[in-house]
């Protein structure tokens, strides 16, 4: 079963990025665990969220966290390896993603990839699941909202 | 088919790193973790009900909540960084819970 | 008629948000006043408008706001989104004098808004995956305000501690709905009562338990809450120790009663409250700063609340259900209003070491008065409200008349007797003769802030003298459920 392998090399990355000592290798682990989950999503039928998966935990997780690491890392000015050596990590998982990719998405065409789905989710997201919306929004409004709070300037609070 | 046994083992492996890791990234794919574990379940309780688009709509919001959670996450983890220079946890020591 | 004032209520919240935020944006010079007036007036009129609804509520009954929210109200709810109202507005009140030193006001209370906005949430919503939602929201906006002090290093930390503990027990909810989903095909948690009678379902039982453990801070989840608690500014911990984690303990309760009837979970509560209430005190006993040892003490006071609810579950009795929901009542406002009077000590001594009190209650009568009142109240010294409250719940452990029952009565009121060692002590420093250092130069808070002290004491005295249309409320709203609505 093709699921278990995905979900395999899933537990894999995920131990890797557990382990790995350095914190940039395993953000990369991760955005892989990430990818791979979504591609068991798409084997389990579920390609929308599977393409959420995809875009938003291993894409945007991953820069928002690479660009934390940097950011911070840069600032500590501490010696860094490579920038080559990252590059071609980078690529490998690239690459070793790119070919999942390729090997299963086939089969899942092949199989029964309902042609409704995006539609339908889309209609239980805007029709039956509609009042979860408005938590949705606050729970967004609430987090830009602390994110800003947390990220203001500097400011000289008194000891209280 | 049963995908229990993998969603138990990324919430095993979430809650030991949460607890053995002494680095906030670390820290943080701990949580990652977790969230993952609680996505695919969400999937895969879909799978069991034979109502997939249902508990794809569900996964759809949860993974939204869960990038909120970890920017919020990330915006702490920069303040924790502007007081101490660094991710340590064992730097976490002035406060005794 | 009911949506029509729910639907008030919301707009006002999530509108008094944006308003706010927008308002200290545009006002820079005057941040803290703007967003804050206009934050308190929003959560006055929602208050107002939501008051209106007690005539309308009582059994369970599905309104849908907006055409699209539906959502259930029913009496319970009602009490605790009410007891989350008056707080917030007494909270927000404060919070515009006592923020004064502090950047970033614009954000702080749109922040309130929206946390109390979720314990509305929390407390009408049915469908277990929009309950959760409504959790993430309590979360974050928690997160945020513990941690709002961010140029020190304190809140920053206890922030991140807060936050690892409560993202994991949210995970642990969510993959406890998975389960229920996969068992039953329906989140509806009317659906879930009449479905899940028999079934076995420890397992997300156990999960929803711990995943709302950590939020009630029940004894062996509570370490987050003696650093979240004191570091957050004193109008949050008053909101955090006096309705949040009560939030999370009501949506547990809620849930259990739709999903566990099967189950003995009501046992497990009075085990875990009796440890609760035991550990929160003896470490309270050992605390040197003054909001440190009334977070130990709200520990101590959940164990209370579980030990009511428990006896309710286990033995049936009705008492036990009543003095759990009106101990949160009474402690909302007897915690809330103890932080807020430490908030006012440490506002004009900057220190929140007891030692650096001495005396403080000679230059700040009105503080110090209500900070009795405050601290007798949550020691369950009658007349004031606290005693009402705990004499139902020793009651519930009686009239089960089970040797646990009494057990867990008789360590309740040894527990009472010995909080009274720590907050003795703690009004004997306001009120010692000798003075310390600074405490020859303060004068009292402005008037803003004694205006909140003073309403919250009175309320803890009323519910003390005349608990009646309260208390026989809760007994109503619990004679009414069916389920967990």
């Amino acid at each position: 079963m093709m699921i278990y392998l995905t979900l395999g090399f899933l537990l894999f990355f995920a131990l890797l990025a557990v382990f790995l000592r350095d914190t940039l290798l395993s953000v990369l682990s991760l955005a892989t665990v990430s990818a791979l989950l979504s591609i068991a999503f798409y084997q389990l039928n579920s390609p929308v969220a599977g393409a959420f998966e995809l875009s938003v935990g291993a894409g945007l997780i991953t820069v928002l966290a690479v660009l934390t690491i940097s950011f911070l890392q840069k600032r500590k000015e501490k010696k860094q390896p490579g920038a080559a050596l990252w590059l071609a990590l980078s690529l490998a998982l690239a690459a070793l993603v790119f070919f999942l990719f390729q090997a299963l998405w086939p089969q899942v065409l092949a199989d029964i990839i309902p042609e409704t789905s995006w539609g339908e989710v889309g209609e239980i997201l805007w029709k039956v699941r509609l009042f979860d919306l408005l938590p949705q929004i606050l729970v967004i409004l609430a987090a830009v909202l602390g994110i800003l709070a947390l990220l203001r300037k500097e400011g000289e609070s008194k000891e209280r | 088919m049963n995908l229990w046994p993998f969603v138990f083992a990324l919430f095993a492996l979430g809650i030991f790193c949460l607890l053995t890791r002494r680095n906030l990234i670390k820290i943080l794919i701990g949580l990652e973790l977790l969230s993952k574990g609680a996505t695919l379940a969400l999937i895969w309780s879909g799978i069991l009900r034979n109502s997939l688009s249902y508990t794809q709509s569900l996964a759809v919001i949860a993974i939204a909540i869960e990038v909120m959670v970890v920017a919020v996450f990330l915006a702490l983890v920069y303040a924790f960084h502007e007081k101490s220079s660094s991710l340590d946890t064992d730097d976490m020591r002035r406060l005794k819970g | 008629m009911s949506a029509s004032f729910l639907e008030t209520t919301i707009s006002l919240l999530v509108l008094g948000a944006v308003a706010s935020y927008l308002g200290g944006v545009l006002f820079r010079h005057r941040e803290r006043l703007i967003s804050g007036v206009i934050a308190f007036l929003a959560l006055l009129g929602s208050l107002i408008s939501f008051s209106l609804l007690f005539r309308m509520t009582g059994a369970s009954e599905k309104v849908l706001l907006f055409g699209v929210l539906s959502w259930q109200i029913d009496l319970l709810g009602w009490i605790v989104a009410e007891v989350s109202l008056v707080l917030g507005t007494v909270v927000a009140l404060y919070s515009i004098v006592y923020m004064e030193e502090d950047t970033g006001t614009s954000k702080f209370f749109p922040l309130l808004l929206l946390m109390v906005l979720s314990v509305i949430g929390l407390a009408f919503a049915y469908d277990l995956f929009n309950l959760y939602l409504f959790f993430e929201l309590l979360s974050i906006t928690s997160f945020a305000l513990v941690a709002f002090r961010k140029d020190k290093w304190e809140p920053v930390e206890a922030g991140i501690k807060f936050m690892v503990m409560s993202v994991t027990g949210s995970a642990f909810i969510l993959l406890g709905i998975s389960l229920v989903y996969a068992q039953f095909g329906n989140l509806d948690l009317n659906y879930l009562f009449t479905a899940s009678g028999g079934a076995s379902i420890w397992l997300p039982i156990t999960l929803f338990l711990i995943g709302f453990g950590i939020k009630a801070a029940m004894f062996p989840l509570h370490t987050w809450l003696p650093d979240a608690h004191p570091e957050a500014p004193s109008g949050i911990s008053a909101m955090l120790s006096g309705i949040i984690i009560q939030t999370g303990l009501f949506t547990m309760l809620r849930i259990m009663l739709s999903l566990g009837a099967s189950l003995p979970w009501g046992e497990i509560l009075i085990w875990f409250a009796l440890l609760t209430m035991t550990a929160g005190n003896i470490m309270a006993l050992t605390q040197k700063q003054l909001k440190r040892m009334l977070a130990y003490s709200s520990i101590a006071q959940m164990g209370y609340i579980l030990l009511g609810i428990g006896m309710g579950a286990t033995y049936g009795v009705a008492s036990g259900f009543t003095g759990g929901v009106f101990h949160i009542i009474t402690h909302a406002f007897m915690k809330g209003l103890a932080f807020l009077c430490a908030g006012a000590l440490i506002f004009r001594l900057s220190s929140g070491y007891l030692e650096d009190m001495r005396g403080a209650g000679w230059r700040m009568p009105v503080t110090a008065l209500t900070f009795s009142v405050a601290a007798l109240s949550l020691a369950g010294v009658p007349p004031f409200s606290g005693f009402m409250s705990k004499l139902l719940i020793y009651q519930s452990g009686i009239q089960s008349g089970t040797a646990l029952g009494w057990a867990g009565s008789l360590v309740a009121i040894f527990n009472s007797v010995l909080s009274l060692g720590y907050y003795l002590p703690a009004i004997g420093v306001l009120y010692s003769k000798e003075k310390a250092e600074k405490v020859p130069a303060i004068k009292e808070v402005p008037w803003a802030m004694t205006v909140a002290l003073v309403i919250l004491c009175l309320l803890t005295i009323y519910l003390g003298v005349q608990p009646d249309p309260v208390r026989s409320w809760v007994a109503q709203a619990f004679s009414l459920l069916k389920g967990g609505f």
